[in-house]
């Protein structure tokens, strides 16, 4: 019983709403990652469910019982909710060593000494972190620092793991490592866990399900597929890494695809329709939103083609950043140098070249 | 207790201590009689004590004593903050040593031992000055205006320079710099860069050794009798103590035109500093490299040595002298003034009552002010800028004026009247004395404190007083701890509370030093002066040792009880 509910949750700092009467439900033993910029609202959130904060507005609660109410006063104080928490900063005491830091949540809950030894142990177990309990939190390494504190968050059992961007302080080699850590981490214990972050490749590669937040509101909540391949509109698709926004009028229509022409352009492309049921009329004003990455340069059966001037090409590593101009819009592609310039080699700036882009890879957005 | 009954109980007992005397301070201008017997209200009080020429002429001193005394302290700090902190001057590295005992000596010790030092007859200056003129020629004197303001301000340059130590070293290098690049010389950079920027700071350290001069009491009281150079705080003893009956309304109006002065020093200092602090304090680390003066090192060398001579050498030595001579004046080394005070059933009570006093007074004010402060940082803005006012408040109450509130105060109530002269009152008086301090060490040691760190152990499942005490205390203890000695070094010291509301059957050391100072025998004032340094120090010595000690032994259980875990 670890099914979060959260109804219409507000959150003011005196003028500034940091959260706008939200409505979100985790399900037990759901991994869900609350994503946006800074200021959206994501921790306010999760502080929140944590009891650090008491909501303004609204009703939050935890396995059937309300924590919070904000209508009514009601806040459950954070030692009386059974959670679980990892802090950005780790927030390990520096006055314990690993095991006490560990052993802490267990200890303020009147634990037996001999059982909290058995189950500091295996906390630190999951973590890999055995052999590390006499050291001094300060004699640790960052990523065993976040090993430490997951440990202290998930040995006395919680009913839900919150985490507030617990990687971001970490370099990214270890952040990558430490990301395939807490998967492996919660397809053991399935526990019902929250995450805060900001980084898209983190809330994609551990969520069931992410939501989006923005200025103290949800933009969309889906699975990481849906969130990446299929944004809800404009803000969400700017904020997860597409580049270029067309805006395209709806020629044709059927139920497998949608034929749209961009302003200004004598050609049209193909887009596929997502299985969401959004309907466009022909003669509908519609906004594409396509990922620099999307384009390529050979064709492929049921791609449309478009044909650009090179105005700027940029190599940032392992693709070059093209700037182009395709009939007067500016574009934006990411593409393999050999792939683009084909037999002729790299593309210089000025030269013509023609580009691809299959239909599930071009989003339709309402204008 | 619920936690809201827990801090409403503590907002209460926090304005019951330190703005309830205040509020009896204007209510006692009012009232025709003592605190606690019942009289009617009069506006006598405020007319008798402001058409009085006494009191225009113990204001006009404490003024004249209060600005030059800051003007000359604040200067002395300032060149000896920028000889510590920018330049490569031999020596450099004593000032803050010696600036540390400084402000750490009771202003008694510093009372004493210049009036034996500059004393016509027997003192060591004058000794000298004989010597070497080969005459009869004394020209120093304590029991004088100049003496008054030399020793005052040798004290408040320990002050002023712990203050300015801290502007002056984080003083952003890169507006030198650019002033360097743009093609000022080193000097027109000082002048034009460096005192600008300072600015702020040196105000401010001008305006907070005012108030202190102000409030001075202990120094005035004891140099200032002979040539009959009254202050305010004087003038507040002397009306409550020699006059019969005591005048308590005549002290009420004087100690309130005192608060209320100090108040308006402090809101224009405050009004400063914020405007300031954003000025010099970048708060970003930088190299600091210091500056060559040249042919002025010699001289900064020198200035060094001669106020460690001034400020603590000499005045040692004369006391130390003073101690061990068997009259005043007369060379010879006896161990009598040790001995008789010794002998004196008062003096052990005394030294127990001056123990009980700073260690209680200590341990209260510091779990007080980390109560308030742990509170403070947990509650909303409103009632932690009143805390945080509340425990500043005593800056604008010197001892005497404090005394004189906390008659009326606990006087006015039925319950808390026996406290008057009592020990207990003392302890109170102390604890609010000591307050800004405890507070101040107190905040940033809880500054220290990531509320990350607190909100884990919550969440953990800790309650707030688990957290209070597991993370909280935990983590602060060793400030708490150095707090604590702090504070109860300047209980120890302190005279002017503990005169004013001890029983006279029960003195603690300083007043006991002090009535033999009064009653003419200095050998037995300077015998009992060095014992009370000494313990001092001891304590002090023992506290270093015990923190070095308590490191050692706490590392090692930890790693043995893991090796048995």
């Amino acid at each position: 019983m670890s099914e979060i509910t959260i109804s219409r949750l507000t959150r003011r700092y005196g003028a500034i709403t940091a959260v706008d009467g939200i409505d979100l439900v985790v399900h037990e033993g759901e991994f869900l990652s609350l994503l946006g910029p800074s200021g959206c609202g994501k921790t306010t959130t999760l502080r929140c469910i944590a009891g650090l904060e008491p909501p303004d507005a609204g009703r939050i609660t935890i396995g059937g019982a309300v924590m919070a109410h904000g209508e009514g006063g009601l806040s459950v104080p954070p030692n009386k909710r059974g959670l679980g928490m990892v802090f950005q900063s780790y927030a390990l005491w520096p006055h314990m060593r690993v095991y006490a830091n560990v052993a802490y949540p267990l200890k303020v809950r009147g634990v037996p000494r001999a059982e909290i030894r058995g189950r500091v142990r295996d906390a630190l177990r999951l973590v890999g972190l055995e052999e590390l309990h006499e050291r001094a939190t300060s004699e640790l390494s960052g990523g065993q620092q976040q090993r430490v504190a997951l440990a202290r968050a998930l040995v006395s059992k919680p009913r839900v793991l919150l985490l507030d961007e617990p990687l971001s302080n970490l370099d990214s080699s270890l952040r990558a490592h430490m990301r395939r850590e807490i998967r492996r981490i919660h397809r053991e214990i399935r526990t019902t866990s929250v995450y805060v972050t900001h980084d898209q490749l983190e809330a994609a590669t551990l969520s069931d399900r992410v939501v989006v937040m923005n200025r103290g509101r949800i933009e969309q909540i889906g699975t990481p597929r849906e969130i990446f391949g299929a944004p809800a509109n404009r803000w969400v698709a700017e904020f997860v890494g597409y580049d270029n926004f067309i805006e395209a009028e709806v020629t044709r229509g059927s139920p497998a695809a949608l034929s749209v022409r961009p302003k200004g352009w004598p050609t049209g492309l193909t887009c596929g329709v997502p299985d969401r049921a959004r309907q466009f009329p022909v003669g509908a004003r519609v906004t594409l939103a396509i990922r620099g990455g999307s384009f390529r340069g050979d064709a492929a059966p049921e791609t449309s083609s478009l044909k650009a001037q090179v105005a700027d090409a940029m190599y940032v590593g392992d693709l070059t950043e093209y700037v182009l101009d395709a009939y007067g819009t500016r574009l934006v592609a990411r593409l393999d140098e050999r792939a683009a310039g084909g037999a002729a080699g790299r593309l210089e700036v000025g030269s013509a070249v023609e580009l691809f882009v299959a239909p599930d890879q071009i989003v339709v957005l309402a204008a | 207790m619920g936690p809201r009954l827990a801090k409403g109980a503590l907002v209460l007992l926090v304005g019951f201590v330190f703005i309830w005397p205040i509020a009896m301070l204007v209510i006692g201008i009012f009232s025709s009689t003592p605190p606690g017997v019942p009289g009617h209200w009069t506006l006598d009080t405020v007319t008798r004590t402001f058409s009085s020429r006494y009191t225009y002429a113990a204001l006009q001193n404490s003024v004249i004593y209060a600005l030059t005394t800051t003007a000359l302290a604040t200067l002395l700090g300032a060149i000896f903050a920028f000889l510590a902190t920018r330049t490569t001057v031999a020596l450099r590295g004593l000032i803050t040593p010696v600036m540390l005992l400084v402000f750490a000596a009771p202003n008694l010790f510093y009372a004493i031992s210049w009036a034996l030092l500059a004393d016509p007859g027997a003192g060591l200056l004058n000794v000298a000055t004989r010597f070497v003129s080969g005459g009869d020629w004394s020209p120093f004197n304590a029991y004088s205006w100049a003496g008054l303001i030399v020793v005052q301000t040798l004290k408040l340059t320990g002050f002023c320079y712990l203050l300015l130590l801290g502007p002056f070293e984080s003083m952003n290098r890169s507006f030198e710099e650019a002033s360097l690049i743009a093609g000022a010389g080193r000097l027109a950079t000082v002048f034009r860069i460096d005192i600008p920027l300072m600015t702020p700071a040196l105000f401010g350290v001008v305006i907070i050794g005012t108030v202190f001069g102000l409030g001075a009491f202990d120094i005035p009281q004891i140099l200032g009798g002979l040539p009959q150079i009254s202050v305010l705080s004087t003038e507040i003893f002397k009306a409550v103590n020699f006059s019969v009956p005591p005048d308590y309304a005549r002290a009420s109006a004087l100690a309130l035109f005192m608060v209320a002065a100090l108040a308006v020093l402090l809101a224009v200092q405050w009004r400063v500093v914020k405007l300031g602090r954003f000025v010099t304090v970048t708060g970003k680390g930088y190299k600091q490299d210091r500056w060559d003066i040249g042919r002025w090192s010699a001289l900064g060398t020198a200035a060094i040595v001669a106020y460690a001579l001034v400020s603590l050498l000499l005045p040692v030595t004369q006391l130390v002298l003073t101690a061990f001579q068997p009259t005043i004046g007369i060379w010879g080394m006896t161990l009598k003034n040790f001995g008789v005070v010794l002998a004196d059933r008062q003096t052990l009570g005394a030294f127990r009552t001056t123990a009980e006093l700073a260690i209680l007074g200590g341990f209260i004010a510091m779990s007080l002010a980390m109560l308030i402060g742990h509170v403070g940082r947990r509650s909303g803005k409103w009632l932690e800028r009143y805390l945080e006012t509340a425990t500043l408040s005593p800056i604008v109450m010197p001892g005497v004026v404090l005394a004189i509130g906390l008659m009326w105060a606990y006087v006015s109530i039925p319950g808390l009247r026996r406290l008057y002269a009592t020990f207990g009152l003392t302890l109170i008086g102390l604890v609010v004395v000591v307050m800004p301090i405890a507070s101040r060490a107190v905040r940033g040691a809880l500054a220290q404190i990531a509320r990350e760190l607190e909100e884990a152990a919550a969440v953990s499942g800790a309650s707030s007083a688990r957290v209070l005490v597991d993370i909280v205390l935990r983590l602060s203890s060793r400030s708490f701890a150095a707090g604590w000695l702090v504070t109860a070094v300047i209980a120890a010291g302190a005279l002017d509370v503990p005169l004013m509301l001890l029983p006279s059957t029960r003195p603690n050391v300083a007043v006991l030093v002090y009535t033999h100072i009064i009653s003419g025998v200095p050998t037995q004032a300077s015998a009992l002066l060095v014992l009370l340094l000494a313990a001092i120090v001891g304590v002090a010595l023992l506290y270093v040792a015990l923190s070095g000690l308590v490191g050692l032994v706490s590392r090692l259980r930890v790693r043995s009880a893991y090796r048995a875990a």
